[in-house]
């Protein structure tokens, strides 16, 4: 019984598989193809969709002849994924608002959680140190044009509207005037 | 006399102090990755990628390359003293170097690793030398249909090499193809596969995708199986072999070297076949094969030698066809295109300073890791003591900073949680990653030449085989995959991987 409860692994990523090839060849559809001699850029997209599916559908056929020996799934660590993938993305939309240092004192300090080992004492330091570490090697030395703490962070983001625009038409003067002068 | 011209650039170009550092910056960091297990030099080489653009194009490939040859000698280091092999290629080298180690036979055990890679990297860098530019010599004469033939021989080659299911091996790499194809088409501009996204008009980005797979996956497949680690390491003393230990290891040496080279130079093989290969060899041929598995010095010499020729031969290809056997190597490419370099058989007369200074820097970096491995040991050992649960929040946060500084643009970021998302899927459906790279890598190529070659033959597909080269490698791919889907040899490639 255990044996039978092994087995649809394989039947799954044969579906996936499959499922991956459609997905493919159903976008690809509206690309034109061309003929053989003049292949459009559908052509090959649909050549290799269509033998997606076929090795999706070979896997899945001797997945369900092959008696069922390969180990199973093993456990999902939901939590792991959900931290670290949340975090990623996070950190993807934080970034430009809350600036480089704070968005990766976050980022480490809630992917640390996905271990089982992770303790405070352990993470919070880890998170303000590598921080730091970052934000000197990534801005200071590397220049990545990215603000140290974002204007969300700022009290005059969360102002009127009208003391913001004010101090950003001069500096779009300012990069309109010197870009020429540079080229030349 | 060219040669001897040729060589002194590379010289001229490896020494300059700049290249000096960066050569000794790739070895120093590769050999950390090689001795931290859970990260490997393919997640290392993506997190460095973007930081690698300012550079030039030289410098940055000197390190990237130390990086991959740095971890082989790491990740043997780890396997000797406290049986964990650091990367996957100094796997063999644990069995016997490990009992060495517990003899207290360490120091022999570590010095044999290191003048054996040394000796083979050394002979594996003079073959690339003499191998190389006839090689691009050829390639330069290849049509689109040779080169059609030679990325498949490459494909299927990568294939029937690795380890694990064949058919799920080929699924990876017709998925990599698929997922290179989004972006526009070269030929006409039309979006394909971009969702109407801009930014994805160039196509997925390279470095996204493999921190994604490699970098986030890879974690999410070690926390399955997170334990603390407890290290117990005693003191290395004797690095000094004896005359007797000196002369048992000539043997398995050379032999090591001359297998590894062979290995590495196919794709799909490298460092990780060629120390298998290696010791199952010595393991036969070896006048005290009784004592493997219980300390034999011949186990350790061996796969050793093996593992860094493969690693030095692997670049004969990437270097002078412009196709990657592994998927460090694709990266290797990758790298080369976001410099400006294409790669194929042109960067030899195009670029001599890259091309030659690169081969003299390998050579140069494997001398540094000599002479930085055995008297380093004790702050190698010490890294281990780091725990992966402090170790992987701090490359999540190097992904996510590369990820953005491709094209300061946080839409790369979102690709690579994607792609850790779809990463770790397949390796929980037991996909192994590491063919999707090739495929990516190779997909836009692969296309351009099948219609390029389809073009000029009006649309007939007999000529890949009228041409007597494409069919040639044509031929040795179908040959490859028969004789990998043949029985006998399936059982005893398996029972090569088990071992």
């Amino acid at each position: 019984m255990a044996a039978m409860m092994e087995k649809p692994r394989d039947v799954v990523s044969g579906v996936v598989v499959m499922a991956i090839g459609a997905g493919f060849l159903l976008n690809g559809l509206e690309l034109e193809r061309g003929s053989s001699f003049r292949m459009g850029p559908g052509y090959f997209p649909t050549v290799l969709s269509v033998l997606m599916i076929g090795l999706g559908l070979l896997i899945t056929v001797l997945a369900i002849r092959k008696p069922a020996t390969e180990s199973g799934f093993g456990g999902l660590p939901w939590k792991g994924l959900a931290l670290i993938i949340g975090a990623t993305i996070l950190f993807g939309f934080t970034l430009r608002g809350l600036g480089l240092a704070p968005v990766l004192a976050i980022t480490v300090l809630a992917t640390a959680w996905a271990s089982r080992y992770a303790t405070l004492r352990a993470s919070v330091p880890l998170a303000l140190g590598l921080a730091a570490f970052c934000a000197f090697l990534f801005i200071k030395l590397l220049g990545l044009p990215l603000p140290l703490t974002g204007p969300w962070l700022s009290a005059s983001y969360w102002s009127p509207p009208e003391a913001t625009s004010s101090v950003t038409i001069p500096v779009e003067e300012a990069t309109v005037s010197s870009d020429p002068a540079a080229t030349r | 006399m060219e040669l001897l011209g040729d060589l002194g650039l590379g010289f001229a170009t490896a020494f300059s102090p700049y290249n000096l550092l960066y050569c000794f910056i790739g070895v120093l960091l590769g050999t950390a990755v090689g001795v931290l297990p859970g990260l490997g030099p393919v997640a290392t080489i993506a997190m460095l990628l973007p930081i690698t653009f300012g550079l030039p194009p030289v410098s940055s490939l000197i390190m990237l390359a130390g990086i991959y040859y740095g971890a082989q000698y790491g990740g043997s280091t780890t396997a000797i003293l406290i049986n964990l092999p650091g990367e996957s290629s100094s796997v063999v080298t644990a069995i016997d170097g490990y009992q060495m180690a517990k003899q207290g036979r360490a120091g022999p055990a570590l010095a044999t690793a290191a003048l054996g890679s040394f000796f083979a990297g050394t002979v594996a860098t003079f073959l690339l030398v003499l191998a190389a530019p006839p090689l691009a010599e050829v390639a330069l004469k290849f049509g689109p249909a040779e080169y059609f033939s030679l990325m498949v021989l490459g494909l299927v080659a990568s294939v029937a090499l690795a380890s694990g299911s064949l058919l799920k091996a080929f699924t990876m790499i017709v998925l990599g193809l698929l997922l290179g194809l989004v972006g526009s088409d070269v030929e006409t501009g039309t979006q394909r596969f971009t969702f109407d996204m801009p930014e994805m008009a160039d196509g997925l980005n390279f470095v996204a995708l493999s921190m994604g797979v490699f970098g986030l996956g890879e974690i999410l497949r070690n926390l399955e199986h997170e334990h603390s680690r407890s290290v117990m390491v005693k003191h290395v003393s004797g690095l000094m072999l004896s005359k007797a230990d000196f002369k048992r290891i000539v043997g398995p040496v050379l032999r090591g070297t001359a297998l590894g080279s062979v290995l590495g130079i196919l794709p799909g093989g490298g460092a990780m076949l060629a120390s298998f290969a290696a010791y199952t060899m010595e393991k036969k041929m070896s006048p005290n094969r009784a004592q493997f598995g219980k300390g034999a010095i011949e186990g350790v010499a061996a796969p050793e030698a093996a593992n860094n020729a493969g690693a030095q031969t692997s670049f004969i290809p990437m270097l002078t066809l412009g196709i990657p056997s592994n998927p460090v190597m694709a990266l290797m490419i990758g790298a080369m295109i976001i410099q400006g370099i294409t790669p194929g058989p042109n960067v030899v007369t195009d670029e001599p300073e890259l091309f030659w200074g690169m081969i003299v820097s390998m050579w140069i970096g494997n001398l540094m890791l000599v002479l930085l491995n055995l008297p380093l040991i004790g702050l190698w050992v010490r890294m281990l003591t780091i725990p992966y649960h402090l170790l992987f929040p701090a490359i999540i946060a190097f992904c996510c900073i590369g990820a953005f500084s491709v094209n300061n643009n946080v839409f790369d970021v979102f690709i690579m949680a994607l792609f850790g998302v779809i990463g770790y899927t397949l390796i929980k459906l037991d996909f192994e990653p590491a063919p999707l790279l090739l495929g990516f890598v190779l997909g836009p190529m692969l296309e351009e030449n099948l219609r390029r070659a389809m073009l000029l033959s009006r649309g007939s597909p007999m000529v890949f085989i009228t041409h007597p080269l494409s069919l040639g490698l044509l031929l040795v791919a179908a040959a490859l995959l028969l004789i990998v889907v043949l029985p006998s040899v399936r059982s005893k490639r398996e029972e090569a991987f088990s071992e």
